[in-house]
């Protein structure tokens, strides 16, 4: 099927099944409507977008895109990230009833009771250049707003369609809609495609293999952290009704990939990306290892072996240069791993340097450093190794060092969701640095042992 | 019942490597998960999974009343012990 990604759905054939309730695709098609109504009469253009309902957030998200206002999609609900994103936007929309930090910097969206002066949105077309503001660690060790226009995700929703055209009717989804996998891979894709939505986001294999029992043809939208812990969690009858598994945020153990096409009989299809290029490239491991770019996309080598791209899903004339370096043949590559310091952690990017930039702002840090201690295969632990400034500063007990970790945990919670802040602190009065004067993981890694 | 208190905290804590984390820090009637402990998804998929290991009990598909079972120590020591 072709898709028009211009044009509003008026009638997705597609259900939203959100827990008891089934809303047709008719039904919040004209919920989309009704609130973009509401929405066209405010002058504000930009608008910063949080809710964690999914259902709520795809009505907020069309309702938006078909008044032609730009959205700004709000990366977590942490006050400064909040604050942060409302710097991009004129006026808040969704569910900010607990942060009030935004709220008091932009006013917030309030539906309208009295019948106001309606526009007209007789053509329910969506503008190409309307733009979605997105946030991700950036290098600068300050997170950064990728600014999106609809063009380049339609763009990527018509890849998307043509590359895989079989997709199932059902989509599943363990991972969170406010990042753009999960905006592509769960809302905008299954929207133009007349898919059934399963609106909440899925956390055990319990809760996939009640959906398995109800529906087949299955797509369930994951990431390696959720499926290298499932492999062997589903039944035969689950396996069965799980048609096709996308994957992506990070690279999927090949164990993991063997295990699933061993005994499930599934190959899972990872797409490799990132939220300022969305899609590079896709893989079947259970095929092969190798990368395979999208089709149109062009790519040339940089000094570093890290890809320079262009591509129709990037803004137009823009180049890209990726944060990987990876070995190139034709149309395929090999993944060589990342050459900055931006981490994936449960396949949420965090900027080691923005970390370390913040703590070593505090009183009392002189230096640090933030780094993962590899200690399993499965494990990736975030830890810190924090340079007081007096020896006599350096916890002596127990106590004292739970209560200096609580206050630093403390500072970086302002700005960092709470799962993403290091697990493990060790104090010392002078980081490890060799004669060379670098820091060497492995001596670092000693202080964990 | 204390017992399986003092059973859960250790799990977590063990399940999921928490340094600096005592079983008296993890307050009973608390959310586990979120800004608390800063557990996330994947650390709730590993708890359930050790859960089902250790107690052997059945994880409800409905993820409202699953969400509910795991939102605190509390929660948790009654969903076991109904199981």
């Amino acid at each position: 099927m072709t898709i028009n990604t211009y044009l509003f759905p008026r009638s997705p054939k597609g259900f939203f099944i959100c827990h008891d309730t089934v809303i047709s695709g008719q039904q919040w098609a004209q919920e989309c409507i009704a609130l973009a109504q509401d929405i066209s009469s405010y002058k504000e253009q930009s608008w910063l977008l949080y809710h964690d309902d999914f259902y709520q957030y795809s009505v907020l998200f069309f309702a938006l895109l078909i008044a032609k206002k730009n959205i700004v999609l709000a990366q977590g609900n942490q006050s400064e990230r909040l604050k942060q994103a409302a710097n991009f936007a004129d006026i808040s929309i969704g569910d900010f009833e607990l942060k009030k930090n935004a709220k008091e910097l932009i006013p917030h969206f309030k539906k309208s009771i009295n019948q106001r002066v309606k526009s007209s949105l007789a053509k329910l077309t969506i503008d190409e250049n309307t733009n979605i503001t997105l946030f991700t660690s950036g290098s600068s060790g300050k997170a950064k707003a990728i600014k999106k226009y609809w063009y380049q995700l339609a763009s990527e929703v018509e890849t998307l369609q043509a590359l895989f055209p079989h997709t199932k009717n059902n989509v599943i989804a363990t991972v969170t809609h406010k990042h753009i996998y999960g905006l592509l891979f769960k809302l905008i894709w299954p929207v133009f495609t007349d898919k059934n939505i399963i609106c909440q986001c899925i956390e055990y294999p319990e809760q996939v293999e009640l959906f398995t029992q109800q529906y087949s043809n299955i797509l369930l939208v994951s990431s390696p952290s959720y499926l290298a812990r499932t492999s062997h969690q589903f039944s035969s009858q689950a396996i069965n009704a799980i048609d096709e598994i996308f994957c992506s945020g990070g690279a999927l153990a090949t164990s993991t990939a063997e295990d699933f096409f061993q005994f499930n009989q599934q190959a899972i299809t990872e797409v490799y990306g990132s939220t300022e290029t969305g899609g590079i490239a896709w893989r079947q491991q259970a095929r092969s290892a190798l990368w395979q770019l999208f089709p149109e996309h062009q790519v040339s080598l940089t000094s570093q072996n890290t890809l320079l791209l262009q591509s129709r899903f990037l803004a137009k004339g823009e180049y890209y240069e990726t944060d990987d370096s990876v070995e190139l043949n034709g149309r395929f590559f090999t993944l060589l791993g990342r050459v900055d310091r931006i981490i994936k952690l449960h396949e949420k990017r965090l900027s080691l340097d923005e970390m370390e930039t913040k703590l070593t702002s505090l009183t009392n840090v002189k230096a640090c450093r933030c780094f993962i201690l590899d200690n399993s295969l499965s494990k990736t632990t975030l830890v810190a190794v924090i340079e007081l400034p007096a020896t006599t500063l350096i916890p002596k007990s127990n106590i004292e060092k739970k209560q200096l970790v609580n206050l630093l945990k403390k500072a970086l919670s302002t700005t960092f969701e709470a799962s993403l802040l290091p697990r493990k602190w060790r104090f010392v009065e002078q980081l490890p640095f060799n004669s060379e004067g670098k820091l060497v993981k492995s001596e670092l890694s000693k202080l964990f042992k | 019942m204390a017992d399986i208190k003092a059973t859960l905290k250790a799990l977590i804590i063990d399940t999921l490597d928490l340094e600096d984390i005592s079983p008296e820090d993890i307050i009973d009637n608390e959310p586990l998960f979120g800004d608390g402990l800063g557990l996330d998804s994947i650390d709730a998929l590993e708890l359930g999974l050790a859960i089902k290991k250790t107690f052997d009990v059945k994880i409800e598909a409905n993820s409202e009343k699953t969400k509910e079972h795991f939102y605190s120590i509390d929660n948790l020591v009654k969903f076991i012990e109904q199981n």
